[in-house]
């Protein structure tokens, strides 16, 4: 049986150059900053930071002293 | 934009950038080399001096703590110990090891194989083995009636050569009809020790090419009697001549009836 | 939030970064904290001794293992750790007094830890490990071997029994140990 190309596999291949979507397009998409990968990443940091914290004044102080 | 015209944007961040990472790498190395140390040191009673150098690691211990010091006498419970030149002497086996072993074969065995059972063989044991049980007696550090006055006998370099003459006889040949009796508490005592009883298992020691102490005697083709004799004395301390406690520690938590048991299984066990 | 020019995208890092030196500050303020006031250091120990002879000199040979009461109040404790259970098996040190443990090993690296504490450390051949700490809880803590050391290293644990300080008794010669109470 001769195999055929998934209909999807057309669309992949790379565009020809008369139908690129034009520079001015790609720019006005970059324009708008993403919020919500900011705030994931201020959630995330901020967890991060808070479980640090924690560790410290709530595990490691109250053990007491090394050195 | 060019790439001279890149550049020149970039200096003014590459000079902050390091003028930053300088600053505070000098900022850790006075703080933590000489701000930390005198003040922890103060409140222990140390000087700067001495503070900044335990800080720096020139000298031992603590900037916060004062130095503990000792002037315990050594008690030792064995005058051996193990060097790489030491290990090297036993080598292959003389003429005069062979001469030596003469005066061992009337309780030893003609070929280090005892006929009474409540003599070791000494056939196929390592002569690492060997060597400090001799130096034990004759240092004292092990204590026999008759073992002692005849090491005692021995010179150093006697020792190695009788040590090393029996570690290359062979083994005493198990008795079929004893041997690989299954018995599977003890099997697990030797093969995975006990960890609710902190008992490593013999094995861990005892095994071939285990890897633990270099003086680990061998077990397996010993005499039944003797195993047992040799785990009681170390249970109730009479023999203390094991480093650091290495087979009073174990022994002390057997139950007499393991001691039995064990002592059957390395007598009659073919496997290690 | 816009990034319609250069000048905005700069603002956006110029912010992250401001951020993330801000966080590590914070951190480092907090260890600084620990050393000035809690005097809290890395136990670290440049102490060399030779460990094939570990057990025939002075200090580490087996009638000197154990907790001592010292010179100045010190309360010290060594130990050694060997193939496969430490030496010994068992420490008691009094609760809210500096205790300093000493460790030491004649035969492969082994490493320490004492349960709910911030003792932890590695015995190295060769040198003498060393930490000191405040006991602030009472009872019998678990003191394993946290370095694979050989085919025992599962069973090798020791105990240390933190007891209240009016509870911590020495004998005559400053010697403590786990039996005599
Ligand atoms: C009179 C009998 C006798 C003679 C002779 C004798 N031994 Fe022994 N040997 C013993 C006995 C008994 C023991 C067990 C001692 C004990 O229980 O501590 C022993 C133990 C030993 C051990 C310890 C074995 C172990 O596994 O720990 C060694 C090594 C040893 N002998 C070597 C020798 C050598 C080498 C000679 C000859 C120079 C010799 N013995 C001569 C009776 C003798
Ligand atoms: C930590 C390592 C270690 C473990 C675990 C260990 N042993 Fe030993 N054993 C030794 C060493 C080392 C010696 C030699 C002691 C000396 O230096 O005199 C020894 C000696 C012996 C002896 C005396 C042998 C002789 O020839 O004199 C017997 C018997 C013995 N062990 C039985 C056992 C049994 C049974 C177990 C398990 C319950 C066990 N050992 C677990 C290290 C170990
Ligand atoms: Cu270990």
């Amino acid at each position: 049986m001769a195999l055929t190309p998934h209909p999807d596999l057309s669309s992949q291949v790379p565009p020809r150059t008369d139908d690129a979507i034009d520079d001015a397009a790609l720019e006005r998409v970059m324009r708008e900053v993403p919020s919500g990968a900011l705030a994931l990443s201020l959630l995330t940091v901020g967890l991060l930071l808070l479980a640090w914290f924690l560790m410290y004044a709530f595990v490691f102080l109250p053990r007491g002293m090394v050195g | 934009m060019k790439p001279a015209e890149l550049r020149e944007i970039d200096r003014p961040w590459r000079i902050w950038a390091s003028v930053i990472i300088v600053s505070i790498l000098a900022f850790s190395v006075v703080f933590g080399f000489l701000v930390l140390p005198i003040v922890q040191g103060r409140a222990a009673g140390l000087d700067a001096f001495t503070a900044i150098c335990r800080a720096v690691g020139i000298l031992p211990g603590s900037p916060a703590v004062k130095q503990p010091t000792s002037e315990a006498k050594a008690q030792p419970t064995t005058q051996v110990a193990w060097s790489t030149d030491l290990m090297r002497t036993f080598g292959r086996r003389t003429q005069a090891g062979a001469e030596i072993a003469q005066g061992c074969v009337a309780c030893h065995g003609e070929h280090g194989i005892a006929a009474d059972p409540q003599n070791p063989n000494l056939a196929g044991q390592s002569a690492a083995a060997i060597y400090k049980q001799l130096h034990d007696y004759k240092s004292g550090s092990r204590v026999h009636d008759v073992m002692t006055g005849i090491a005692q006998g021995l010179e150093d370099r006697q020792i190695v050569e009788v040590a090393t003459h029996f570690a290359s006889s062979a083994r005493r040949d198990l008795d079929p009809t004893t041997a690989e009796v299954v018995d599977e508490d003890v099997i697990r005592l030797v093969e995975r020790g006990d960890p609710s009883r902190g008992l490593p298992a013999c094995n861990s020691c005892h095994g071939f090419n285990a890897g633990g102490p270099i003086e680990t005697p061998t077990l397996s083709h010993q005499n039944r009697e003797y195993l047992a004799r040799q785990l009681q004395a170390f249970k109730t301390d009479a023999r203390r001549n094991d480093i650091y406690t290495r087979m009073r520690s174990v022994a002390v938590k057997l139950t007499d009836r393991e001691i039995e048991r064990l002592a059957t299984f390395y007598a009659t066990t073919l496997s290690y | 939030m816009r990034a319609d020019t250069e000048q905005e995208i700069l603002k956006t890092e110029l912010w992250w970064t401001a951020l993330v030196i801000a966080i590590v500050t914070a951190i480092m303020l907090a260890i600084i904290y620990a050393g000035v006031v809690h005097h809290i250091n890395p136990p670290s120990n440049i102490e060399t001794i030779d460990p094939k002879t570990l057990h025939l000199t002075g200090e580490f040979t087996e009638s000197n293992l154990g907790t001592r009461v010292e010179a100045g109040d010190q309360v010290t404790s060594r130990v050694v750790a060997t193939q496969f259970a430490f030496q010994p098996q068992c420490i008691v040190v009094p609760s809210n007094r500096t205790v300093t443990l000493r460790f030491a090993t004649p035969d492969v690296i082994h490493g320490i830890l004492v349960t709910g504490t911030n003792v932890n450390t590695m015995i190295i051949p060769g040198y003498v490990s060393q930490v000191h700490t405040v006991f602030t809880k009472t009872g019998d803590l678990l003191m394993p071997c946290h370095e694979f050391c050989g085919l025992g290293h599962s069973q090798m644990w020791a105990t240390v029994r933190v007891v209240p300080e009016d509870q911590f008794r020495p004998g005559p010669d400053g010697r403590a140990s786990c039996d005599a109470r």
